[in-house]
Parts: C-alpha cells; structure tokens; sequence
C-alpha cells in the first residue's frame, strides 16, 4: 500500500483533502491499514462476525 | 479526617447513621475540587449550583426516613460522554460545544434513583478516541498525563475530589486512567451495564462503568448500574446478582492464570515486578498460579483497531465533514483514516474476534481469573505522552495504554484495574483481573483479596493541602521483596 491508494481510498469515500494534508496523514493511514489487513489474512472458513442484532421487539 | 477523605463505605454509614449529611460532604467534595483543580483541571463543567441542591434534597430525604442506600448523598464526577440533562455534554470537543441533554443516560438516570450527587463533568479524551486525555494532569505528578480516555474521572477519584467517577471503556479507558491515578476501575462484562445516552465510540467495543477509590465500592456502583435497557442493542437481559456478596470470601482455591506472553512484551519492569508481586500475593494466600498463553496475540492489535476505527468514523461521517475543524489533529486524523478501512477488513475483524472469544473461552476451563498489568508504561510526561524501549524504538501513548486492554474489549470479558504498587518515583501502578463473562463478583473477590494485603489502595495524591499518598517507594520496595520479587 501506498499513499496514492490511500488517496483513492479517501476519494471513494468522498472525503477530500488537500493533497499535502493526505502526504501528512499518509504514513499513519498506511501502517494502520496495513496493521488492519492483518484480519484478513487469517484463515478464518465459515467462521461469522461477531455482530449483534435482536429481533425482539420488547 | 475530612470527609471528602472517607471512602464511600464509610461516607454512606456515616450518612445512613446521621452523623454526616450529604450536604456536609458534598461542600467538602467542592473545597477538595478547588483546591486542586486549578493543577488537574479533571472537570470540563462543573455544577457547583445543582450539586448542592441535590444534595440538600438528599438531606432532606434522609431525615424524612427513606434512606435509598450506600449511594444516597454520594459526590460522583460523570464523564463527559454521558448525557446529563440541562448539563453541557460536549465530549471534551468543541464539535460538542453546545450539546445541552434534555434527559439523562440510562446510568446518570439509575445513579440518581439510587440517590447520587452529580459534582460535574470529567473531561475525557475527545470523543474518547485516545488515552491521554490532553485537557488534565494527573495528581500523582501534575507533569504527566492521567491516562484516558476517562482521564478527568481517574483525576478527580485519584486526587480525592469524588468518590466514584463514571468512565467507558472501548479499548481499556476505565483500567488505564484507574492505573495511572491509582484507583480502582471496573470495566463490566459487554452489555452488563447500558450504554444509552452515552456518546459512542465504537459501538460494538464499547463499556460503561465506575472508577472508584476501592474494590468495594466499585462492587456498590455496579449494583446500581446493571440491568437490561431495551434501548442499548447490546444490553444483556439476565439477573443482576448483589455484586458485593461474598467480596470477602478470598480467593483460596481459586485458579488465576499468569500469561507468558502478550502482557510480557514491552512493559516497564517496575510494572512487570509490582505485576509479578501480586501474583506471589495471590499465591500466598490460597490462590493456584497458572501459567498460560494469550491465545491470537499477534491478532489483538489489528483486530481492536479494525473494529473501533471505521465504526467511530461511520459515528462521525457528517460531524467530519461538515466542521472537520473542530476537531483536534489528532482525532481528526483517526477518524480521516479510519474511512479509508475496507468493509471486508472490518467484517474480517469481527470473525477474528469469534475466534478470540472461542478461544478465551477454552483458556478459561483451566483457569478462574487472568492477572496481568493493566498498562505497560507509568504515567507519561504530558508535553510528549510517548513511552521509548529499552531499543530505542518510541510508542505512542494511546497505544502504550490501550494495547493490554484490548482482549477484554474484544472478548467482551470483565475486567477489574487494582492499584499494585507505586514506582520508585512515586507514580501508581495497577495489574488487572480479567474474569469469565458476566463473573464480575469473581474478579472483585480477587480484586478485594489483594486490596487487603496491600497498602496502596484508596490513596488519596498529595496534592491541594493534602499530606498522605503514596506509601514511598522504600516500602514499596519492601512489600515487592517481602513478595520474593526482585526488582
């Protein structure tokens, strides 16, 4: 990863920044997104997320 | 003895038998937060007015003859996440300056029933995304940072201003300011306690509860905190046991497990010695010692941050892009890169922590309670809030204070953050007991056992007149050997 596809990134997300700002937030957004994609290079098979929902309603 | 000294055992005895009011408290609470707050600056507001009618209001109450319980008449400092009606709520950030609730939290609302007296808002980290809290100072030395995010309630608890402060815990912001201020910090099991009304982090890792100046009261508070809240969609509806019930019964046969990894690796020694002493404590008196390895240790990390960030930046998508700044730098820039996180990543996360929970899970047929350091590093200079290894590598301070916490957030398991000791430069430490879900008495049994056999908690910092503190680092020295640990 590097600070161009981090700035796709931010396009995608319709965030824009100013190109210096996205030079200085790059080494942080680059480890931490790489730190991140850590999870998904587990094998993790049908295992779901952790995620809540209730369907009750009382 | 000033009463703003007692601990909340005491104080409420001396309420229920008449020989304090809550009004005579509540003025003491109010001396103590003048005189130090001009050095700790723990409160964003401070509702000095209403304070004192509440707790006139509880005088009145109890002389009348209804007495609610040990919480009635109670000085507390609410961290500033929580909505308090017709109080300014601003999460310690000027995108909230105008926040006014018109009603209260689910746990100020319950806190009230049971008859408290709100002093004021602690600030916290902004929005709770960090754990340095930047706007306070610690009491212990008025240099360093408190720790956070609930840095103005381990301030104002550690500092003897309040006898509880509220805290939330998403990555470890109640056990790291309890740690750092030494006092005490109970992070419930996920979804014990309702998080309704309280501003969000993330909300699948996020935790309300108390810090408090001793395992007992931590207990009290609790009580009055637990319960289902249809409203918070991770509230757990199940009955909320007595949770001082057998807090004194020890920890004779009890099986607490000691990690040989994880909670080793790039910890300050006097906290691995003060951490290593209570185990020998908890040995000596009854306790079996299990060593044991933290399962997906190298996972803890990527996951906790995987989960938290693109769900705080989804919380704030129309804050950040329509007052960006108002936010500090810091925040902003978490909140910038935690959009650029792929869904993928994020679901992933979430599978990963089934894993953990699986696996915590398994880890706990062979042990009871997990003891390990709540923090890695001491109280960090406030003007560089960054911790630097005996290699010479720097970390930064929220992630030096949140990387031991993160199993409890992800698993969602209790935690309770017990002061274990002082540095030889006279700053708190603080090990944490990490028990099964929902098995909060278990860990405050321990907590209380080690409370006991100690001298360094419910110490009030030397600070505003103050004269007692820390027991020095001498004794300490001698509590550690007595220990059989070298340091």
């Amino acid at each position: 990863m590097d600070s161009t596809v981090f700035a796709a990134l931010l396009q995608s997300a319709q965030l824009t920044l100013a190109p210096e700002q996205i030079e200085e937030l790059s080494s942080v957004a680059i480890a931490t997104l790489s730190s991140v994609r850590k999870v998904s290079e587990v094998e993790l098979g049908e295992t779901p997320p952790q995620s809540a929902f209730n369907a009750s309603w009382e | 003895m000033e009463p703003y000294e007692l601990s909340l055992a005491q104080a409420s005895e001396r309420i229920r038998t008449k020989e304090l009011s809550p009004l005579e408290l509540t003025r003491s609470a109010l001396d103590r937060l003048h005189a130090v707050e001009p050095e700790i600056k723990a409160f964003a507001f401070v509702s000095e007015e209403s304070a004192l009618s509440e707790a006139a209001a509880a005088g009145e109450e109890i002389a009348a003859g209804t007495y609610r319980g040990p919480l009635h008449g109670i000085p507390i400092g609410v961290k500033d996440l929580y909505d308090t009606a017709g109080v300014p709520t601003t999460s310690s950030s000027a995108v909230r300056a105008d926040h006014m609730p018109t009603t209260d939290s689910a746990a100020v609302a319950r806190l009230y029933d049971a008859g408290v007296v709100v002093l004021g808002k602690t600030h916290t980290h902004e929005f709770a995304f960090g754990a340095t809290t930047p706007t306070t100072r610690n009491p212990w030395d008025t240099s360093t940072v408190p720790g956070g995010s609930s840095g103005g309630s381990g301030a104002a608890v550690g500092a003897g201003v309040t006898l509880i402060g509220l805290g939330s815990d998403t990555g470890g912001s109640i056990r790291i300011p309890a740690a750092v201020c030494g006092t005490v910090g109970l992070k419930p099991t996920y979804g014990r306690a309702s998080r309704a009304g309280v501003a969000s982090l993330s909300w699948s890792l996020d935790h309300v509860g108390p810090l408090t100046r001793n395992v007992t009261d931590s207990a009290v508070v609790l009580n009055a905190m637990a319960g289902y809240d249809r409203r918070d969609p991770a509230s757990v509806d199940r009955p909320v046991p007595d949770f001082t019930a057998g807090i004194e019964d020890g920890v004779r046969g009890m099986r607490i497990g000691i990690p040989r990894n994880f909670y080793t690796v790039d910890v300050d020694p006097e906290i691995t010695a003060a951490t290593a002493a209570s185990a020998v404590l908890l040995e000596s008196m009854g306790a079996e010692l299990v060593e044991i390895d933290i399962p997906y240790a190298d996972l803890v990390v990527s996951t906790l941050w995987g989960i938290m960030m693109p769900e705080a930046s989804a919380y704030h998508r129309d804050a950040i892009r329509a007052t960006p700044e108002l936010y500090t730098e810091e925040v902003r820039d978490l909140i910038l890169v935690g959009e650029a996180i792929l869904a993928t990543d994020y679901i992933n996360a979430l599978r990963v922590r089934t894993l953990m929970q699986r696996a915590w899970r398994d880890l706990y047929e062979s042990v009871d309670v997990v003891l390990a350091p709540s923090v890695a590093a001491l109280a960090l200079d406030a003007e560089d809030p960054v911790a630097t290894w005996e290699d010479g590598r720097v970390e930064a301070g929220t992630s030096v204070y949140s990387r031991l916490s993160g199993p409890a957030n992800l698993t969602g398991m209790p935690s309770l953050s017990v002061p274990s000791g002082f540095s030889r430069s006279g700053l708190p430490m603080g090990v944490q007991l990490i028990g099964r879900p929902f098995e909060e008495a278990v860990i405050l049994r321990a907590g209380r056992a080690l409370e006991r056999a100690t001298d360094v908690v419910g110490r009030i910092a030397p600070l505003g007149g103050h004269t007692t503190g820390a027991p020095g680092a001498v004794a300490d020295r001698t509590r550690l050997a007595a220990a059989g640990v070298a340091i």
